[in-house]
């Protein structure tokens, strides 16, 4: 889990143009959007896409996925139970 | 008054105002199961007028031509309607103010996979329409439309601003006919971009209903005719009585919560008018179907009327979303609507949204009592336009235009400061692409940090071909992921008014905003505009400013159509309405007639600034550069 946790972390600083940050940075279970991170609406559906493009994984927009983008750990756990 | 004295219209319902009104007696919507003409692989409903371009150009009585856009074909069909049914035979000295979203787009994106391959192959005159400019231009051609012609695009509130435009010349005395509204063709672009953002309904779409799920996109073209009155004469449709733009400030490319925007334009519009609230009989909202938007607008509308909301409906469920044209295809109902006292329908219509409790008018109405409508158009970038047509509107000549002051012109080279400081806003700039930064940054430092921004009344951005490695980035994501896994970002990000809306979002400033895309003539017609402001308030303060990128494709398809390469970059100028301490020089308005040729807005721009250098040196009393003189104060 925690060598995924690593890759996602790279997947978004790589996907979302994160300037400055090293995976070191990020906080495995700090809010994504909000506070933490400080993503929005936009970030949001391009996390959807890099789980998609590196996992196989679709995760339909809705209010019921809504938990999966809390923190990069829950998004870590969605993928360790989906990938293919 | 400003008349409205002709209307065109094309859309998915079909060619021309009796076709159009057609398919609304019979209830009858233009939503089809998918776009078959634009090649598209997704199976998704869009207002698609079944006719081709053959078909389209058999309808303008002229020869097929694979290289005319079908954004310009579509346009040319509504404004000669327009023109038409106002009884203008001779259009010489007719102007025409245009707006588009994708220009040619739909042509670009199918000579570009062969480009790629090989960069000397393929049919590089297929991209000869690419600029939004180009289609305004053809169009006015096959229109024998001879006087000013301008083109704006602020996404989806486009039409509704060049509106304001025309107005605001005839107002000037520039002048005394106008032709003004949208056109935009569907395309593999804007259908990909919307899915990448998705919020496009899988179902024909739903405004204004809690269940709504998305918008649907659609094509067509609306425009209307606007003439100098001293009083309304037999065969007016209506005045042209208020309009406003303002910006949300709150997101690229979400709207506030509370509708702060919206609010804005139709309180500013109806201001403007002379009306109450209580004065508006119908409403033509944006009503887009998306979540966001209708909850926004609906809030916006309750802001202002409170539980007297009066009879409202988007018509998009009928046309789908137009973008650009959005705006002139409901300016043409909305005119009809106090003309004919029509009322439109929403389709699909069933549920309330929670805690809005809207309910919009689903049954067509005509020979009403309507004397006021507003027609809401509103956009990425924070874009929210209303304008309002009554049956009667004040005078409003304003005479030639004043001079203004230069209190600063800056060259994206001379900018000092980190664009970290000029930017704080992390997650703003790490979207930025190079042109954006170099943009964002050259207007800040223009007025001195984005606090000064926040108090400047008026922004104004010029550019040719917009923020084209966004636009690139997207279109080769589209070939070659094969319209699969599509990025957003540089979707959103490619709009022409991204710097604009930026400018505001960073300072959170609601003031006016608008982005001409006139090639080498956008940034004369940014000062002309931000004149016509400062001129109008007497007072206050403009930003105006022109950006362009070159990058590889563009530079070798430009080399292969026969252009001349340009500079690119960015230059804006704060311009006050009266002379202070710190104005460089005063600026005059006077029109010299000569046709410019460059495609990129930058040149322009660079020359007013060396201008400014040169009579602050003492160099030069005054300089005429274009159509404008700088002069030494």
């Amino acid at each position: 889990m925690e060598a995924l946790i690593e890759e996602i972390k790279q997947h978004l600083i790589d996907a979302l143009n994160l300037e400055d940050m090293t995976t070191a940075d990020i906080d495995a279970d700090a809010p994504l959007f909000g506070d933490g991170l400080g993503l929005d609406s936009i970030d949001a559906l391009e996390i959807i896409l890099l789980v998609e493009r590196n996992y196989g994984i679709k995760i339909d927009n809705t209010a019921a996925t809504r938990p999966v983008f809390k923190s990069v750990r829950s998004l870590a756990e969605y993928v360790a139970k989906n990938r293919k | 008054m400003i008349a409205v004295s002709g209307i065109g219209i094309v859309s998915a319902l079909g060619i021309g105002v009796e076709e159009n009104l057609k398919a609304f007696r019979e209830g009858r919507s233009g939503i089809s199961p998918r776009s078959s003409l634009t090649g598209t692989t997704h199976v998704l409903p869009a207002g698609e007028l079944p006719v081709t371009n053959e078909g389209l150009c058999e309808r303008l009585g002229i020869g097929y031509d694979a290289h005319i856009s079908r954004t310009a074909l579509l346009g040319a069909l509504a404004v000669k309607e327009a023109l038409a049914d106002a009884g203008i035979t001779d259009a010489s000295k007719v102007g025409l103010i245009s707006s588009t979203s994708v220009g040619g787009m739909d042509l670009t994106e199918h000579f570009f996979p062969e480009f790629i391959q090989d960069p000397q192959s393929g049919d590089a005159e297929m991209s000869r329409m690419h600029d939004c400019a180009a289609s305004t231009r053809w169009i006015a051609a096959q229109c024998g439309i001879g006087g000013h012609l301008s083109t704006i695009s602020t996404a989806c509130s486009s039409a509704a601003n060049a509106m304001m435009t025309g107005a605001r010349l005839i107002e000037h005395g520039l002048l005394d006919t106008v032709v003004v509204g949208g056109t935009d063709a569907l395309s593999m672009f804007t259908i990909n971009g919307f899915k990448s953002l998705m919020i496009l309904d899988s179902e024909p779409s739903r405004p204004f209903d809690q269940t709504r799920a998305g918008l649907n996109l659609g094509e067509g073209a609306g425009y209307i005719v606007l003439q100098a009155r001293d009083k309304a004469q037999e065969g007016d449709y209506c005045a042209l009585a208020g309009f406003a733009n303002a910006n949300d400030a709150h997101h690229q490319t979400a709207s506030s919560a509370e509708g702060d925007g919206d609010f804005l334009a139709m309180t500013q519009a109806l201001e403007m008018a002379g009306l109450t609230p209580a004065d508006v009989d119908y409403i033509n909202v944006h009503g887009t179907g998306t979540g966001n938007n209708d909850q926004s607008e609906g809030t916006a509308l309750r802001r202002i009327w409170g539980d007297n909301v009066p009879p409202f409906s988007s018509t998009k469920g009928f046309t789908g979303h137009t973008l650009a044209a959005a705006g002139g295809i409901e300016a043409v109902l909305s005119v009809l609507s106090v003309s004919r006292g029509i009322i439109w329908p929403n389709l699909r219509f069933s549920t309330p949204i929670e805690g809005l409790g809207l309910v919009p008018e689903t049954r067509m109405e005509e020979g009403r009592e309507i004397k006021a409508v507003v027609s809401n158009s509103f956009g990425f970038g924070g874009n929210c336009s209303s304008v309002v047509f009554s049956r009667s509107g004040k005078t409003t000549a304003k005479g030639a235009i004043s001079a203004c002051y230069i209190e600063n012109i800056l060259e994206d080279n001379e900018v000092v400061t980190d664009v970290k400081e000029l930017i704080p806003d992390a997650g703003m700039r790490r979207r930025m692409s190079k042109v954006l930064k170099n943009a964002v940054s050259t207007a800040t430092e223009c007025v001195g940090g984005a606090a000064n921004t926040a108090e400047v009344d008026c922004i104004v951005t010029a550019t040719g071909l917009g923020c084209l490695s966004d636009s690139e980035k997207f279109l080769l994501n589209i070939i070659r992921d094969k319209e699969e896994l599509l990025n957003p970002t540089p979707f959103i990000q490619s709009t022409f008014n991204t710097v604009g809306g930026q400018v505001a979002l960073l300072s959170h400033n609601h003031c006016y905003n608008m982005t001409y895309v006139n090639r080498s003539d956008s940034f004369r017609d940014a000062l002309l505009d931000a004149m016509m402001h400062l001129s109008d308030a007497g007072s206050g303060r403009a930003l105006a400013g022109a950006f362009d990128e070159n990058i590889p494709a563009s530079e070798a398809i430009l080399a292969r159509l026969g252009a001349a390469p340009e500079q690119d970059g960015s230059v804006f100028a704060l311009l006050s309405a009266k002379q202070t301490p710190a104005s460089k020089a005063r600026l005059v308005y006077k029109p010299a007639g000569k046709a410019s040729k460059g495609i990129l807005a930058t040149d322009a721009a660079r020359q007013i600034a060396a201008a400014c250098r040169s009579v602050c040196a003492g160099n030069e009393e005054s300089i005429q550069i274009g159509d404008f003189i700088v002069e030494r104060i």
